[in-house]
């Protein structure tokens, strides 16, 4: 994670953090940090056992959670600690409880048996952050510089590319590259989500989704041009990375992405949403920070 | 002191590598998250085209369907995975007893089928609200509701299969 800190001009393919400025660091974190407690499943009394163990689960016992639940002062704790990480004092210290929390309760969730995707992204985004702000802690700990703190939300920015790109060669792979040829199929899905959707508060399904399926059938290519731009902005997110203005147009269609798979299959990825914004769009929208001005490292 | 040449030359092509750091990244979560042990994953949803999808859901004793966040404080998609891990499981005992290679839970028995059906269902009970019931409901059902496109070009939407009955006592009142 040092290699990353070179300030000489890099080549499109080889990039590193962006040339944000103090400000726009302190409204990334200070938005990441509000997404990072709220993405934390706090209710946990319900979960009192751990039969299906996920990751950590199979060395650690996490249905402590359940028969002492975190209260406000844990509560408190971790919203001190995300303070800290804010204004950008002690940010090891101060995710510590955040990450701590994030992923022990969901871990425990996990180990239910139902495999749940909400949550991972931003709490690797977490991690990713904690990670960058230890290794450079003997150099700045206490209040880490201006490159240090880019650094950090390059990371974060990093993880958003990784899950993006890893899931759209998951699809490719698993499919043995017929993924976009196959996802006519996928009307079957849009069925089941939308009476999935039904089934858990009996509001009365959509009519126009259940049309939408047929026609998915009944147009195999429209299907695969609808799926397959999908699937595109899926392996191409790396793109977020190249600069600024990719972060945020690219950003906007990872966002029309979840929206047309919000609409279709009532599927929504609210805290994937929220963190493209935070980290690849509101930050790099034109015209909203004014001009540029330099500032020193 | 230079580290030995085959480090340096792994150094180099890292440097050179592009987008390192999120290769890194995807490869990490490729090879590590294939378990999805949490917070690692690969993202697989969908991964899989399949020409049918089922889902799950819960009604009364006159077949009326029950809204399963109100009821059970967990949805149908929840209900799906859970029925789908209990039966992988049930599945993975049955090959460690018999020596026979596991089966894909596609390939279930009916009595199998059934048999994880009144788990799940069970565990769903456990966690209800009784007086989010309606009124005068005597006993909860599982089942199981299947939309197909296998030998059709119309999605078909298959009869839903009971999977399980758990009669309450006292009914709802």
């Amino acid at each position: 994670m040092n290699d990353a800190l070179e300030t000489s001009p890099r080549p499109w393919w080889q990039p590193g953090p962006f040339d944000y400025s103090r400000a726009q660091l302190f409204m990334i974190r200070l938005g990441f940090a509000a997404l990072l407690f709220w993405n934390i499943k706090w209710e946990t009394r319900k979960y009192t056992h751990q039969d299906h163990p996920n990751g950590l689960a199979h060395l650690f016992d996490f249905t402590w959670l359940a028969t002492s639940p975190p209260g406000w002062g844990l509560k408190g704790l971790t919203i001190a600690g995300l303070v800290l990480y804010v204004v950008g004092i002690l940010p090891v210290l101060g995710l510590l409880p955040a990450v701590f929390f994030a992923v022990s309760i969901g871990t425990l969730i996990l180990s239910q048996g139902p495999m749940q995707h909400s949550w991972q992204l931003v709490t690797m985004m977490a991690l990713a952050q904690f990670i960058v702000y230890l290794v450079h802690a003997r150099r700045s700990g206490l209040k880490p510089d201006l490159q240090i703190q880019r650094l950090a939300t390059y990371w974060g920015t990093v993880v958003i590319a990784g899950g993006y790109v890893v899931c759209g060669l998951v699809k490719v792979i698993e499919s043995n590259g017929l993924w976009i040829w196959k996802s006519p199929y996928l009307a079957v899905q849009v069925m089941k989500t939308n009476w999935a959707s039904f089934y858990d508060s009996l509001e009365p399904t959509r009519e126009w989704t259940q049309q939408a399926a047929q026609f998915l059938v009944d147009h195999p290519w429209f299907a695969r041009a609808f799926f397959g731009s999908g699937l595109l902005i899926e392996v191409l997110a790396f793109a977020i990375l190249i600069n600024r203005r990719w972060a945020f147009w690219f950003g906007l269609s990872m966002v029309s992405l979840h929206w047309g798979i919000s609409e279709l299959m009532n599927l929504h990825f609210i805290q994937h949403i929220l963190a493209i914004l935070i980290f690849l769009i509101i930050p790099n929208f034109p015209g909203l920070w004014g001009k540029k001005a330099p500032e020193a490292a | 002191m230079n580290a030995p040449p085959p480090l340096q030359k792994a150094a180099r092509l890292w440097q050179r590598l592009p987008f390192r750091h999120m290769m890194a990244i995807v490869v990490i979560l490729y090879i590590f998250g294939k378990k999805q042990p949490f917070p690692l994953s690969n993202f697989p949803m969908y991964s899989g085209i399949s020409e049918e999808a089922d889902v799950y859901f819960a009604t009364d004793q006159a077949d009326r369907p029950l809204a399963m966040d109100r009821v059970f404080d967990t949805g149908s998609s929840n209900t799906k995975k859970l029925f789908k891990t209990k039966l992988s499981s049930l599945l993975s005992e049955t090959s460690a007893k018999s020596g026979e290679p596991r089966r894909d839970t596609e390939d279930a028995t009916e009595a199998e089928r059934a048999t994880v059906g009144k788990d799940t269902l069970d565990t769903l009970v456990r966690s209800m609200k009784q007086g989010n019931l309606p009124p005068g409901t005597t006993a909860v059902r599982l089942y199981s509701r299947t939309f197909s496109l296998a030998d059709s070009d119309t999605i078909q939407d298959q009869a839903p299969k009971l999977l399980a009955e758990h009669p309450l006592s006292p009914p709802a009142p």
